[in-house]
């Protein structure tokens, strides 16, 4: 029943030429080749001088500058951000040269290996955080908080929330090397609220930021900041704060903006 | 003495002709296919908890579409869709669900062992075309599957445990060796994830004694990932010794998991530890199929239990047959 047969027929010339098993060990050994390569670990995604300024890699660096102050090679986390960006510029520039074939054949038969997962702790995780207003109450009503059941079930479904895809999506809304992310998802839960409930006034996005509880330092205070807010009027204006600027901005929606080519972003 | 010392040299291969040898010699084996058959039947039931709650949940259409498709048709982004999804239709619900019921009908006839490699072709292609869409939202998990399907695309896996061995054979169980060494490249490929993630680690302190192996205790309060991210703060404290000593587990066995290709006494280990800790991830976190495909690997590591647990049921009646002729079992 294997439909493959004819076809494995048809090559039974070439599997059965005295010169098949070397180049069957070839082929196998490129393949090695080309996993071993390509998997080598590497910041590929890793290289985001906004992401560098995080607390989560900010307290790595000091970590390591106190450790090796500690081994008699005094540093501050300055000089070992410096060290390490350097380093790992030159070792992607160098893993470029060398694995682009690779990566072709790799992307051909779809066997990436990009192996990194939950490579650190992020210790300031960002929650998304969407609410909404009605045009009879101007007070804010949750709709959810990442991590936590959704309030209005029949709005955003438990089940939606709960999907590592989505999760992913909201991650990337604090961590994408793209700043307009956080807007796109704002966007899409605004659509969705929009949808399922006629009297939706503002609908408003919140990264809140929150340390997490060190282990060996529980009494430590862990205040929630709202690192960003989006307002999305029902007009169509929207209304943007950032955590990093005083200023609000106020502005109405443009045009959409430009389709981003399939397979495009990244994952920190 | 010198005459003795001259006839060793002459007739001891060559360090490249001793591994071009070995390396011949794995390639040339030929063993049952039970383990591949079993890895088999694992991802087949992977890709099934993958997509059927996708396409038969509203919550998993909404999912896709939020996810996959283009923005104008509930997704969250602009997406203009790859060529493979365009010649369905393009970045919509129905073309994205359409293809992963047909991965979930694959996926069924992986596990019943029916046509050979052309369902995992079917899945490999559908899932993939789907979830290229946009790479955002994809991870570990998805890399993982595609890598599994490849590999499984190189094994004769239907030869054994099989639809098709029935239909072939008259019985489930055909004892007919198979070439070896695709099962190797799924082992190969098992340690190559694990080691590499976690050499990728240790560039962190907090899987480290720097930082007291304190990375469990924080990544699971992550509002991303963690099913309940208070639950860590509930417990009081409580949780600070276990978290570490798992923290510790947890990179020894990654970093070290290459040790299942040196010496195959250490398999039942590292397999029990890491079906252990998979187990842990899927109660505790959101990680999507990942710790259902991580295990879908794991019975490349077992070629001749597998071979030795099937063959009561192979040889019934008649004669003993020869023992299974696996000329090398890494």
């Amino acid at each position: 029943m294997d439909p493959f047969r004819p076809f494995t027929r048809w090559l039974q010339p070439l599997l059965q030429h005295p010169r098949w098993p070397s180049v069957r060990a070839l082929l196998i050994a490129l393949h090695l080749l080309a996993v071993v390569a390509v998997a080598c670990p590497a910041p590929v995604r890793g290289m985001n001088a906004e992401a560098w300024k995080r607390p989560a890699v900010q307290e790595e660096l000091q970590a390591w500058a106190r450790r090796a102050t500690a081994l008699g090679h005094p540093m501050t986390a300055k000089e070992v951000q410096d060290l390490s960006w350097g380093v790992q510029e030159r070792w992607l520039a160098l893993r470029k040269k060398v694995v682009w074939p690779f990566q072709a054949w790799l992307k051909a038969v779809n066997a990436p290996q990009g192996w990194y997962m939950f490579t650190g702790p992020d210790r300031d995780p960002q929650r998304f955080v969407l609410s909404f207003t009605t045009t009879s109450s101007s007070t804010d009503e949750l709709a959810f908080e990442l991590g936590r059941p959704p309030a209005h079930p029949e709005l955003i479904h438990p089940d939606f929330l709960d999907d590592h895809r989505v999760r992913r999506a909201l991650f990337q809304s604090s961590w994408s090397r793209n700043d307009n992310t956080f807007r796109l998802v704002c966007g899409a839960f605004g659509r969705k609220l929009r949808a399922r409930r006629d009297d939706i006034d503002n609908v408003v996005c919140r990264l809140v930021a929150r340390r997490v509880e060190h282990p060996y330092r529980p009494r430590e205070e862990r205040p929630d900041r709202v690192v960003r807010e989006l307002i999305l009027h029902k007009d169509g204006s929207t209304t943007e704060h950032r955590e990093d600027s005083d200023t609000k901005k106020q502005k109405t929606t443009k045009k959409p903006a430009p389709k981003t080519p399939a397979g495009s972003g990244g994952t920190p | 003495m010198s005459e003795a010392t001259t006839t060793t040299t002459t007739t001891t291969p060559g360090r490249w002709r001793r591994f071009r040898d070995w390396y011949f010699g794995h390639l040339a084996a030929r063993e049952d296919g039970a383990a591949i058959a079993l890895v088999r039947i694992a991802l087949g039931f992977a890709v099934l908890l993958l997509v059927v709650p996708f396409v038969a949940t509203e919550a998993g259409a909404e999912i896709v579409a939020f996810a996959f498709c283009d923005d104008d048709v509930g997704g969250y982004r602009g997406i203009v869709g790859t060529p493979g999804i365009r010649f369905f239709g393009g970045a919509r619900p129905e073309v994205a669900l359409g293809l992963l019921t047909a991965a979930a009908i694959a996926a069924a006839f992986m596990v019943v062992g029916l046509f050979g490699r052309l369902p995992v072709l079917v899945a490999a292609v559908t899932t993939h075309i789907v979830f290229i869409q946009n790479s955002d939202v994809s991870g570990g998990g998805d890399a993982l599957l595609g890598n599994a399907l490849f590999l499984l695309l190189l094994s004769n896996c239907t030869q054994t445990l099989s639809l098709d061995a029935r239909l072939r054979t008259g019985r489930f169980i055909d004892p007919t060796p198979i070439a070896a060494w695709p099962r190797k490249l799924v082992l190969v490929q098992l340690a190559i994830v694990y080691t590499v993630t976690g050499v990728q680690k240790l560039v962190s302190s907090a899987w480290t004694p720097l930082d007291g192996f304190s990375a469990l205790y924080q990544i699971l309060q992550s509002p991303q990932w963690a099913r309940d991210p208070d639950l860590v703060v509930w417990t009081g404290g409580w949780l600070v010794l276990p978290a570490a000593l798992l923290s510790i587990v947890t990179i020894v066995w990654e970093v070290f998991f290459f040790v299942v290709l040196i010496d195959r006494s250490w398999r039942w280990l590292f397999a029990v530890t890491g079906v252990a800790m998979h187990i842990g991830i899927l109660v505790l976190m959101e990680v999507g199929a990942f710790s259902w495909l991580s295990m879908s690997f794991y019975p490349a590591m077992f070629a001749p239990e597998a071979a030795a647990f099937f063959a009561r049921w192979a040889r019934p009646t008649g004669p003993t047959p020869a023992a299974t002729p696996t000329t090398t079992t890494t």
